[in-house]
């Protein structure tokens, strides 16, 4: 019998006191074996704009696609509901699931809904309005907020840059407890597997990143440029909890695809994540709390940026800019409140032009070498040991030597985003939705 | 790319029909893409702090899942309480 593909995307599965959208998927790709599906590529975990307020974790969807029986789907959407019923958290009521089921390519709106929602906020009502336009059969609960990830799941296909993420998951029943993924054994594999895998330790503080710190079931992850390297790196882990199951995601993460649009001041919209090219207008300042604040402007307008004390020694590198220096920040919109205006929240800065700085001071006396004081204005100088008074003579201006080069600057790893395209990855560029997949990308 | 605007709805897309600019936010938005009786967009209507109504809401309450702004949640280490669920607490 002939096969047809099948898209199915997902998001708001988890709730800030477990589950996990990725965690669930892998029970789907297990249930799918029954139906006997040609994978056409490794399950795909798309991260979406990091600056939205509702999401639980990491604004993360994933979509599966496989080749399967016609009419496969009929049964295949009953099984995706009753797996639903038994998964989510029914106490939290802000879990919001959303399951889109495609037989055939993203159409053109669902597509720019996807390229939309990488960046920008994207309201409930256009996915639904999206979804009945292009007749989608869905599953949803609460709200429906899930269907927006859900659908730019399936509509983005990573072929440009992407990387891969192998996620061991702990059993639902350890989840409370403590991962124990053992440090040494981190450290270890980083070492041996170079740069195929990134994003394991945080360079300044030692601090390993693989595992996370929620009650959710993720053990641990890794990340890296191929589904061999990421498989071969969990080898090398060990951990305390057992690993329940495991699956390998291709995946947008690390490739800075969020940040596409660079935008003027006048242009932003609250939750956005663009570039934003401007001057440094005010001399950035440490406020309480270990925040740097400082302001730019375009052309027309201007804007308070923040780099918060999460972000470490980055802010070290925002507090040796100075008026004048040209830059491009990379950064979240902050919604106004009663306390600030818009705020560009900073995840990444490029310092594209320093200005230079003058260190001004009084002149020297030409016949007997003391530092002189002004004598009053439009008075010149006088000096106070001899006495010489000089009107032609003025300040003396030494330029500074700054501390500070053009180039990219990112926050510690420890305070990046799943998106952001991390130094690790300089130059690398995956690209092509693999021919064939490894032989073993999940554990059942 | 440099991102402008433009004539078209800033969340829909569509250019026809009369636009309103959004009072929270600013967006220029359809008639689709606005809410009902109020000069204000969809998002903004989705995203408002549902304890005053008058800010966009920061986060969302990690116990009701309410979305608050900044006034009316506080952050407890990663986590967020709104002002509602504290007072419950209390």
């Amino acid at each position: 019998m002939s096969k047809s593909l099948v898209q199915i995307g997902m998001d708001d599965i988890d709730s800030p006191d477990g589950r996990c959208t990725t965690h669930f998927a892998s029970l789907v790709v297990e249930n799918l074996k029954e139906w006997n599906v040609d994978w056409v590529d490794y399950p795909n975990l798309i991260r979406l704009n990091p600056n939205i307020p509702y999401r639980t974790r990491g604004n993360g969807a994933v979509a599966l696609r496989f080749m399967t029986n016609k009419h496969g789907l009929d049964s295949i959407i009953p099984m995706v509901e009753s797996l639903i019923q038994s998964y989510v958290e029914k106490n939290y009521p802000n879990t919001n699931p959303g399951v889109v089921f495609l037989e055939s390519k993203a159409s053109e709106k669902i597509q720019n809904l996807a390229e939309l929602a990488q960046w920008r906020v994207v309201p409930i009502q256009l996915a639904s309005r999206v979804i009945k336009a292009n007749d989608i059969a869905h599953i949803t609960k609460g709200n429906g907020r899930g269907l927006i990830g859900a659908l730019s799941a399936v509509a983005n296909t990573l072929q440009g840059d992407h990387t891969y993420e192998y996620i061991a998951y702990r059993s639902l029943e350890d989840c409370n407890g403590k991962r124990g993924v053992d440090p040494d054994s981190v450290r270890g594999m980083d070492k041996k597997m170079g740069n195929s895998v990134f994003s394991n330790i945080d360079s300044t503080t030692n601090r390993i990143m693989i595992e996370p710190h929620g009650k959710d079931p993720v053990l641990y992850g890794i990340r890296g440029e191929t589904p061999d390297s990421v498989i071969e790196a969990a080898k090398l882990v060990r951990s305390k909890q057992n690993v329940d199951r495991w699956m390998v995601f291709r995946s947008n993460q690390g490739t800075g695809e969020h940040l596409k649009h660079q935008v003027k001041i006048k242009y932003l919209r609250p939750y956005m994540t663009a570039v934003v090219a401007g001057r440094v207008e005010t001399k950035p300042v440490m406020i309480e709390g270990g925040h740097a604040i400082f302001s730019i402007q375009d052309d027309e307008t201007n804007i308070d940026c923040a780099a918060y004390e999460p972000t470490g020694e980055f802010r070290e590198t925002i507090m040796k800019l100075a008026i004048g220096d040209s830059i491009n920040v990379h950064a979240g919109v902050r919604p106004a409140s009663r306390r600030h205006g818009l705020t560009l929240n900073l995840e990444g800065l490029e310092v594209m032009g320093l200005r230079e700085v003058v260190e001004v001071s009084n002149p020297v006396c030409p016949k007997c070498g003391k530092r002189m004081k002004s004598a009053g204005a439009e008075q010149g100088y006088k000096c106070v040991k001899c006495g010489h008074r000089d009107k032609e003579i003025s300040k003396i201006e030494k330029p500074l030597v700054r501390n500070l080069q053009r180039g990219l600057y990112l926050p510690p790893q420890r305070a990046q985003r799943h998106l952001t395209r991390p130094y690790a990855r300089d130059g690398k560029m995956n690209s092509g939705i693999p021919s064939e997949l490894v032989p073993k990308w999940h554990s059942h | 790319m440099h991102y402008e605007p433009g004539i078209s709805c800033e969340i829909c897309n569509q250019t026809e029909g009369t636009h309103t600019t959004c009072h929270m936010c600013g967006a220029n938005v359809c008639e689709m893409c606005k809410a009902k009786e109020e000069d204000l967009c969809i998002n903004c209507l989705e995203a408002r702090c549902q304890i005053c109504g008058e800010f966009l809401a920061s986060r969302a309450c990690n116990t009701c899942g309410k979305l608050v702004c900044e006034d009316h949640g506080t952050k407890v280490n990663e986590s967020t309480l709104c002002d509602d669920c504290r007072k419950n607490d209390e």
